[in-house]
């Protein structure tokens, strides 16, 4: 039978089930009639034909139900029985059902959002062909432009082209990218966006296609040969374009210089790292016109670029390792030769080995960042979808002992304990689909709100918040798991087969076994348990937030408004840059409620951390060449501005100028490593060793220049004004109210050059917040997540302590009558609270103790161990049982002796 | 269900095929053309003719249709479909060639 036909019958039987119903039943009934006629028709007597007839046909019910058996779909028509049976028990104990939804659904939701995550963030190939095929370069040892070593995953121009023109088919090809953000102008709209400059191969390495137009090719990554290039990414062309075919070969400017649009990548490719999207792509031959700044293509001595490589298939990393060694061992010689270094060093640096690491999912920094803290959020959540399985459980197993009578009479009717067990699991599948069902829902909008709370425009621009198919596994797996958790072990303990006790039960007063009575205390214990572990995160997480609130920056975040601009991506001489920067600050400064105005070409605790191989001349400090230290570099007056004390000397000033001598401020902390001990003004400082240009001509206090968790370390800070080529410019007006002047402080660059666009204007404040979302993020949800979790274990208490006392009242009312005083019994009641929780305790603290270790990377001033949130977290844990444990207790306590007795 | 009737289900198939392959018939004048055919070697009670019937029906080698029966009863008529037909002559070719193995494995001389 063809399957559209088998289809159509089961559909036909499933859906017109009635009909096809009534239509056997006449079937039967005419297939008596015509055996009772047969048997008249042989001589029988009416009566003895009827009988004679059914006695033939056996049982009419029977054979009907032996041709439903025998139909198509009769394994789903039992099935959909089963589950409105299922329903329709469900719906007689309206409050369990709903509780069990809610919790569930919560539960469910919660895990399904914070899998989102996951999904978009950690577990997504790059959407090129082959991606497993991808390695990432990177290298270990010595920097040729510095005397530090380690592990680095970028490489200088030169280094590249050696490895590819030297590849001695090692992989099927090397590709080459650096990303950088540039100014994108279309008539009069300027915008920035995010640039990848790519090697010409990149888009065939990867075997990506363009959706409109063309990709970039070899030609293109050629000086001078033809005009400027670029590729649009979709999401950029949707977003910026419209997504109009008008776009091809149309001019637009990068950076003031103007581009020729050749071609739109295809959808959902944002680049070779995908978390923090590209938007354009151009070739490397148009490096200059990405960084006006600088270049560096010929320099050995500076690394920029990412190098990935397609290995060719059945060739492992390590054999491609092997094969490019031989080109890079050269290029190590070359850049030996490039930049004279001691022999020491020569001999050192020729150690310096290649790896090559797995790229599926494209370069990963961002992901790397976020892939622990989301590793620990999922575990909270999935801690909080345990203790709420365990209350359904819980509540499942009252429940199934309410229906005990009707499981025993089920039992002696016959019915097997596997049906019994299925007809329970059906109800916990149906319980568990519906909150499946829900929790995706809710998923989507929780993933919606996370997304929201993250500040990187791009980054929350690439996650997508539509369940995918992954998404709905997980979603499907995840309810069916719940199920079975809080279903199955209730239906196992309550289908037991030792019915007869039940049934000698008068009454309608079954009480719950002592197995399940056991089972109940030990599901509220783990509850119990499973809630402190939250609750001590919680704590854990809020006092770091506190801590790192109560950080003081030294700078005034309170009262500084701070915005950048980037005059040199608009074709900006360095002479002009430099000017706008010196008329721009005095009439910043001038701004009514302005106090004072400064800037700094890297933004202040935005995570911006700049650091340079720093000495100084004829330093006690001789160990190494030179040591790391922070820098950046501000315009006069930014200590004064951002309420940076100065500890000696000055300031700089608007003499310090291309030209004059190069000055240097300094913090105390480089003041203790570099010069313990001596006067440091007057010293001579310089990057990586001689020449030692720049004297040291003040010392500032200490202060936060990344992120508030800095540690104290050496900080240099250079005056702008020398700076030959400025590029970016963040300026800090300090005010009472800085919020207020966001708009006149706009208004006055627009007075200055109206096409020059203002971007993260925001308060210093809001900066912070941005900085720290992560920390702010993981207070609030671990709160969350701890309240929550503490309230369904108190629900859980309640309903044990409730169901005892419920069952113990006759034992009650004998107490009393015998002379129980009311706390006598409150108190019996509460010690039955007392060892659950204690229970819950001794086993959550240690385990609390244990896995703190794992989450104390993401701490901020303090332990896992830390005592104020275990002791917190204890005492709001026993404080929350003692209620739920309280109320019906002082119920026990009104249980009059008499009634008690007499209807117990 | 296979032993039931005592009968194999691709036999009772068979017989039901075979019962209805010279016309319509209503499921107790198949089940006593059964008998008839079978010289009552097999009598074939209600309860493994209807499933029987009503599977065979669902994979189209049978279909139904509400008639008179001969004493002008109403009675559900089975018929042989093109499907039906097919499926017969497969089914005797089977048998055929089962039958005359078994007969040849019975009568062989160790």
């Amino acid at each position: 039978m063809p399957w559209w036909m088998r289809l159509r019958k089961l559909i036909g039987n499933v859906v017109w089930h009635k009909r096809v119903d009534r239509d056997l039943a006449a079937e039967v009934e005419s297939y008596l009639a015509l055996l009772i006629a047969e048997k008249e028709a042989e001589g029988l007597t009416p009566d003895e034909a009827n009988r004679a007839a059914r006695i033939e046909v056996g049982g009419m019910e029977q054979v009907k139900e032996q041709v439903r058996e025998a139909r198509a779909g009769a394994r789903l028509e039992s099935f959909l029985r089963e589950v409105s049976y299922a329903a329709r028990t469900l719906r007689r104990t309206p409050a369990f059902t709903a509780v069990a939804v809610l919790s569930l659904s919560l539960g469910i939701g919660a895990n399904t959002a914070l899998f989102t995550m996951v999904n978009q963030m950690l577990l997504q190939l790059l959407p090129v062909r082959e991606p497993q095929q991808l390695v990432l370069l990177t290298w270990a040892g010595q920097f040729i432009g510095g005397s530090s070593r380690g592990l680095y995953d970028t490489f200088s121009f030169p280094m590249y082209q050696d490895l590819r023109n030297g590849n001695p088919g090692a992989v099927t090809g090397l590709a080459a990218r650096y990303q950088e953000t540039v100014d994108v102008s279309d008539h009069e709209l300027s915008q920035r966006a995010k640039a990848e400059v790519v090697s010409g191969n990149y888009f065939s390495l990867l075997d990506v296609r363009s959706s409109l137009g063309r990709t970039l090719i070899d030609s293109d990554d050629r000086l001078g040969n033809g005009e400027p290039c670029a590729v649009l990414s979709y999401k950029y062309w949707q977003r910026r374009f419209g997504g109009s075919p008008a776009v091809l070969n149309k001019s637009i400017q990068i950076n003031g210089q103007p581009v020729t649009v050749v071609g739109v990548a295809q959808s959902g490719f944002r680049g070779f790292e995908p978390l923090d999207p590209s938007e354009l792509f151009v070739p490397l031959a148009m490096k200059k016109i990405v960084t006006p700044t600088w270049d560096d293509r010929e320099r050995r001595d500076s690394i920029w670029l990412k190098v990935f490589a397609r290995l060719k298939p059945g060739v492992s990393p390590q054999a491609a390792m092997y094969g490019l060694s031989v080109p890079y061992r050269a290029a190590l010689e070359s850049d030996l030769q490039a930049n004279g270094r001691s022999a020491e060093f020569a001999r050192r640096y020729r150690k310096n080995t290649l790896q090559l690491v797995p790229a599926a999912q494209g370069y990963g920094s961002v992901r790397e960042f976020f892939a622990k803290p989301l590793m620990i959020l999922m575990a909270m959540v999935g801690t909080l979808l345990l203790i709420a399985c365990g209350n359904v459980a819980s509540l499942s197993v009252t429940r199934a002992a309410a229906r005990q009578k009707e499981i025993a009479i089920r039992l002696a009717m016959g019915a097997t304990r596997g049906s019994l067990i299925r007809l329970m699991l059906t109800e916990s599948l149906l319980i568990a689909g519906v909150s499946g069902l829900l929790g995706l829902g809710m998923a989507y909008w929780i993933a919606k709100l996370l997304v929201r709370a993250v500040p990187m425009e791009g980054l929350a621009g690439a996650i997508s918040t539509t369940p995918d198919s992954r998404i709905l596994a997980f979603t499907v797996g995840l309810s069916f798991l719940t199920a079975v958790l809080f279903g199955l072990l209730p239906a196992l303990q309550t289908t037991r087969p030792d019915l007869a006790p039940t049934l000698k039960v008068e009454g309608g007063t079954v009480t719950l076994g002592t197995v399940q009575s056991r089972l109940r205390r030990v599901l509220v214990a783990a509850q119990v348990a499973l809630s402190l572990l939250l609750l001590i995160g919680a704590g854990l997480f809020a006092r770091s937030f506190q801590k790192l609130l109560a950080v003081n920056p030294v700078i005034r975040a309170g009262h500084l408004l701070a915005f950048s601009i980037n005059p040199t991506l608009h074709l900006y001489s360095p002479e002009r840059a430099r000017s706008l920067f010196i008329t721009l600050q005095k009439s910043l400064g001038s701004l009514p409620g302005a106090a004072s105005a400064s800037g700094a070409s890297f933004p202040i605790l935005a995570n911006v951390n700049w650091q340079n191989g720093t000495a100084v001349e004829g330093s006690a400090n001789r160990r190494s060449e030179s040591r790391q230290a922070g820098w950046n570099q501000v315009l006069p007056g930014f200590f004064s501005t951002m309420g940076i004390p100065l500890i000696m000397g000055r300031e700089f000033n608007e003499r310090d100028r291309l030209g004059a001598p190069k000055v240097v401020i300094v913090n105390q902390t480089f003041v203790r490593t570099f010069l313990p001990h001596e006067n440091p003004i007057g010293r001579r400082v310089g990057w990586g060793g001689p020449p030692f240009d720049k004297e040291i001509i003040g010392v500032v206090q200490d202060f936060k220049g990344g992120d508030l968790k800095d540690e104290p370390f050496p900080y240099t800070i250079t005056a702008v004004l020398q700076d030959e080529k400025p590029s970016e410019m963040t300026f800090y007006v300090g005010a009472q109210n800085p919020g207020n002047l966001a708009q006149a402080a706009m208004q006055e660059v627009k007075k200055l050059d109206p096409a020059l666009p203002v971007y993260d204007i925001k308060t210093v404040d809001q900066q912070i917040g941005e900085t720290h979302f992560l920390d702010r993020l993981f207070a609030s949800l671990a709160g969350a997540f701890g309240l929550l979790a503490t309230l369904l274990a108190a629900v859980g208490l309640y309903g044990v302590t409730a169901y005892s006392v419920a069952r113990r009242t006759q034992e009650i009312g004998i107490r009393m009558a015998l002379g129980a005083a009311r706390s006598d019994v409150l108190r019996l009641v509460l010690w039955e609270v007392c060892g659950l929780v204690a229970v819950g305790l001794l086993v959550g603290v240690p385990a609390a103790l244990t896995l703190g270790k794992l989450v104390e990377s993401q701490l901020y001033g303090l332990r896992a161990d830390d005592l104020l949130a275990v002791l917190a977290a204890i005492a709001i844990l026993v404080i929350v049982s003692g209620i739920a444990g309280y109320v019906p207790a002082r119920r026990a306590t009104r249980i009059e002796p008499l009634e008690a007795l007499r209807y117990g | 269900m296979a032993e039931r009737n005592g009968l194999l289900q691709g036999t009772l198939d068979l017989l039901i095929l075979k019962a209805v392959a010279l016309g319509p018939r209503h499921g107790l004048g198949i089940a006593r053309r059964i008998t008839q055919i079978t010289q009552a070697a097999f009598e074939v009670g209600p309860g493994s003719l209807f499933p029987a019937l009503h599977r065979l029906e669902e994979k189209g080698w049978l279909a139904s249709d509400w008639g008179e029966s001969e004493n002008n009863r109403k009675a559900k008529f089975y018929r042989l479909t093109k499907a039906g037909q097919r499926q017969l002559e497969t089914e005797v070719r089977q048998w055929e060639r089962i039958a005359l193995a078994i007969t040849r494995a019975i009568e062989a001389k160790s």
